[in-house]
């Protein structure tokens, strides 16, 4: 009945919780809230509602285990950072990747092992390019 | 024309009837505090919605009347109208005028009726544009309001289901709210309040309630009427005051029947109003919804903060009320009592009344002896 626009962003709870999952994998409810930090002190019945709304929003899928369900993340990590760096570059660099990335490298106080990192990128890309 | 100028003069009657009876209606509820029923916000809730209803279906009283008259249960000339009883007061020599000075304002809305509908000047049509394309726009602007809304719904996550009832938690809003179609019912939460379950059973618990009170009901109709009267700032105070008594009854009945801590209750509220400051808003005042709390950022923004710190000071002070029906009864029949007398009271005559063929001939009589003093003169 109700049709739904599919959700490409987690809000800051969602993320919080796939990125447990990223880390440790499949996990129950159970998992999930004793690899939260302990000062974080959610109850077991509002992390099963963000997991099964996580779910709804096919970020996550749920496998029937015996009496309890476990948790899998659909969407990888990687996926989801190209998504955001890609919305972060359209909505806030006027789609100028370029300016992202000088933002970055102005502000973020780069190491010079950072840095050398960068480069070796940079020409590793490069060179796919000419190729 | 005759059909047009019935409908008309209900307007116009609705319209000063909604104006007379909240000033009754504000006599009342100062009388309500000597009574030590200043906090029982639930019985004044239930008064203000009674009253208002009243005002609403007043052409049902009108007809009852007219037929009461026609079967001759009421005598012919037994009147309730203010224009007539003030004729008869004046042939009885209780106060002195002129007589066709006393015509002239009697007659004034009539005379106004007819400019206007004959469209004999231009303010006539220039007003009756007005209301129409006034009335169109809030017509258009509820439509718009509720698209946002179904946008909302759909956009949300289902959390739980209950019979026709929704449970729906929302990325997009950041103040819980409960609204409902013809036939389901939903509450949507800000998906942020899913970390505090403290919070998230008290909002839960202010839904219900304002569902058990049929104030989504309520605010519907409302919302509904504004076009007829959205000119009316009478109609504007009305809803505030609505709101207001809505918001402090679901407050204390909640407190009085879940027993939630009070302190927690209040940081509950100053909570979502400090959320919903961080996030932009969409063109939702018009919207057929029941907020936790009222976050108009435009027009009346100061009496939503006023509206926030007469709840929290109403909570705290304790002091809950019960909802005493003979009391409410005593109070709202009275009211309702009211209503129906100036409801007729302000009814154009229908006809000619031997007073008002009296008070004609007294002007013709005056008249003519002007005419003969004048002739004498000459």
């Amino acid at each position: 009945m109700r049709r739904k626009k599919s959700i490409e962003f987690l809000t800051e709870v969602e993320l919080e919780f796939m990125i447990l999952l990223w880390r440790h994998g499949e996990s129950t409810v159970r998992e999930v809230l004793t690899n939260m930090a302990p000062e974080r002190n959610l109850a077991y019945t509002s992390a099963a509602t963000i997991l099964r709304i996580l779910e709804q929003k096919k970020f996550v899928e749920s496998i029937k285990k015996g009496k309890t369900y476990t948790y899998r993340a659909l969407l990888s990590k990687d996926t989801y950072q190209s998504r955001s760096i890609k919305n972060l570059s359209e909505k806030l660099f006027d789609n100028t990747p370029a300016s992202l990335v000088a933002r970055l490298v102005d502000d973020y106080n780069l190491s010079k092992d950072d840095l050398g990192e960068i480069r070796a990128l940079l020409i590793r890309r490069l060179e796919d390019v000419d190729d | 024309m005759s059909t047009i100028s019935e409908i008309f003069n209900a307007y116009i009657n609705i319209n000063i009837l909604l104006i007379l009876v909240f000033g009754f209606w504000y006599i009342a509820r100062m009388l309500l505090k000597p009574m030590g029923m200043a906090h029982a916000y639930t019985t004044q809730l239930r008064l203000l919605n009674g009253v208002f209803l009243a005002v609403v279906i007043s052409p049902v009283f009108i007809l009852f009347f007219s037929l009461l008259s026609k079967y001759s249960v009421v005598s012919p000339e037994f009147t309730l109208n203010l224009s007539d009883i003030i004729v008869a007061q004046y042939l009885n020599g209780n106060f002195n005028m002129k007589p066709d000075t006393l015509e002239e304002y009697l007659s004034l809305r009539s005379q106004l009726s007819a400019n206007f509908l004959g469209m004999g000047s231009y303010l006539g049509i220039f007003i009756l544009g007005l209301i129409i394309s006034g009335a169109v726009l809030v017509l258009a602007r509820f439509a718009l309001s509720v698209y946002a809304l179904k946008r909302i719904i759909n956009q949300s996550q289902v959390w739980r289901k209950t019979g026709n009832l929704h449970l729906l938690i929302s990325d997009t809003i950041s103040v819980p709210f409960s609204t409902r179609t013809f036939r389901e019912r939903f509450i949507i939460i800000p998906s942020n309040m899913l970390t505090n379950i403290k919070d998230l059973r008290m909002v839960v618990s202010h839904e219900f309630q304002h569902m058990r009170q049929l104030d989504l009901e309520w605010e519907i109709f409302m919302e509904l009427l504004r076009p007829v009267f959205f000119w009316n700032p009478i109609y504007y105070l009305w809803k505030r005051q609505l709101e207001q008594l809505r918001e402090l009854s679901c407050d204390k009945r909640v407190l009085a029947r879940k027993r939630y801590d009070t302190k927690e209750y209040c940081a509950c509220l100053l909570q979502v109003c400090q959320n919903s400051l961080s996030k932009s808003h969409l063109l939702f005042t018009a919207i057929p919804k029941v907020a936790l709390i009222k976050t108009d950022r435009a027009l009346f923004s100061r009496n939503s903060a006023s509206l926030l710190r007469q709840r929290v000071n109403s909570l705290l002070d304790g002091n809950i009320k019960p909802y005493p029906k003979l009391v409410f009864l005593g109070i709202i029949i009275p009211l309702l009592a009211i209503v129906v007398v100036s409801t007729l009271a302000i009814q154009q005559p229908d006809d000619w009344s031997q007073d008002r063929i009296m008070l004609s001939t007294i002007i013709n009589l005056d008249r003519l002896a002007e005419h003969n003093s004048m002739e004498t003169n000459f």
